[in-house]
């Protein structure tokens, strides 16, 4: 009895670092999850109307959910991974067939799952943003959308930037980012809406 | 000149980059000024989010890149030439509507023919079915008449054995 409660106690803090890895980023957390959950997905969606790439689609969009999840600031794993990653994956294949027209039955599944609508609730707000903030970016042109990515996403010096953008000293490619930024703000503040 | 020095302020500010003396100063300011205090908050917003961006794009990038590798060795594979059945159903569901015309087409062809058949098929007439019924006539009294032929046959054959 006391071995199962330390080999439930290990599968936890496993799950736990899986997650901390997600969070930061780390290649091998990523793997572990393809190669742990990715045949289970592949099974569904391929069950139920939909192809080798559907399901690559629906576990990338479901990771991001997951990565999402772990930001929120009332993240709390109530179930394994295993079970919440199916769980969204049904949820996001639901919903894309009932786009498509093509949900006639139920979905056949042999995986327990969970309700995830509030979960996705607040995903969706966070995709809404990443939209936002993507379409912001893409609308400035370049060079805008380069040198604001190197300095805020890449973080690279003014120096740098004014060398690999060809500005003659950092004091110009400082006066340029400022007012690439200024646009960029008023392009994302124009669609954002706190509370939404 | 002077909002990208106050901006380069905030920024500072918000990551921690000011020294205490200076943090401290820059919060008298903010309290004085409803203005700038909302310049901090709203930069703080913006920075979060793109923050949050940048994070998300890397971690849906690795995803893929992850992916793409074990795709690459062999770790999964679309299960398409296993899946004879899959194919066929694929097929029926590509072509269900031309099959369906196709055999509506069959039905309406099987019905005009079975008309024409019925047009061209010869018919009998008047005079034709009154020859006929007068034949019948004729070979119904020939039967009765050797009806009767046979029964008095009958009737003397068991005087005869006796």
């Amino acid at each position: 009895m006391p071995e199962i409660r330390i080999n439930t106690l290990k599968a936890e803090l496993n799950e736990q670092a899986l997650l901390k890895g997600l969070a930061q980023n780390d290649s091998k957390a990523v793997e572990t999850l393809y190669k742990s959950h990715f045949t289970m997905i592949q099974h569904f969606v391929e069950n139920n109307n939909g192809s080798f790439d559907d399901a690559r689609d629906i576990f990338q969009e479901a990771m991001i959910a997951l990565y999402e999840k772990v930001q929120l600031d009332s993240f709390v794993l109530t179930c394994q991974i295993k079970t919440y990653l199916f769980s969204i994956c049904k949820h996001l294949w639901l919903k894309r067939l009932q786009q498509m027209g093509k949900y006639s039955s139920p979905l056949s599944a042999h995986e327990e799952s969970i309700s995830v609508e509030m979960d996705m609730g607040q995903i969706e707000k966070k995709d809404a943003a990443f939209a936002i903030m993507d379409r912001s970016l893409n609308s400035l042109g370049e060079p805008c959308k380069s040198l604001l990515e190197g300095y805020y996403l890449n973080k690279k010096g003014m120096q740098e930037l004014a060398s690999q953008f060809g500005y003659t000293n950092a004091d110009n490619a400082k006066n340029q980012k400022y007012k690439c930024l200024m646009r960029l703000k008023k392009l994302f503040f124009a669609q954002y809406n706190i509370g939404d | 000149m002077e909002d990208i020095q106050l901006l380069e302020t905030i920024e500072k500010y918000l990551s921690g980059e000011l020294s205490d003396q200076e943090r401290a100063q820059f919060d008298v300011i903010r309290q004085k000024s409803a203005d700038i205090d909302q310049m901090v908050v709203e930069h703080k917003l913006f920075l979060d989010q793109m923050e949050a961006y940048a994070k998300r794009k890397n971690v849906a990038h690795t995803s893929q890149q992850v992916f793409s590798t074990l795709l690459a060795n062999g770790e999964w594979a679309p299960i398409e030439a296993a899946a004879e059945p899959t194919k066929i159903i694929q097929l029926w569901s590509k072509y269900k509507k031309v099959i369906a015309i196709a055999a509506s087409f069959g039905g309406f062809f099987a019905i005009i023919t079975s008309i024409i058949v019925m047009y061209l098929s010869p018919s009998l007439n008047g005079s034709q079915l009154l020859q006929l019924s007068k034949a019948v006539e004729v070979i119904k009294k020939n039967q009765q008449a050797q009806g009767h032929l046979l029964n008095e046959v009958k009737t003397k054959v068991p005087e005869m054995q006796n």
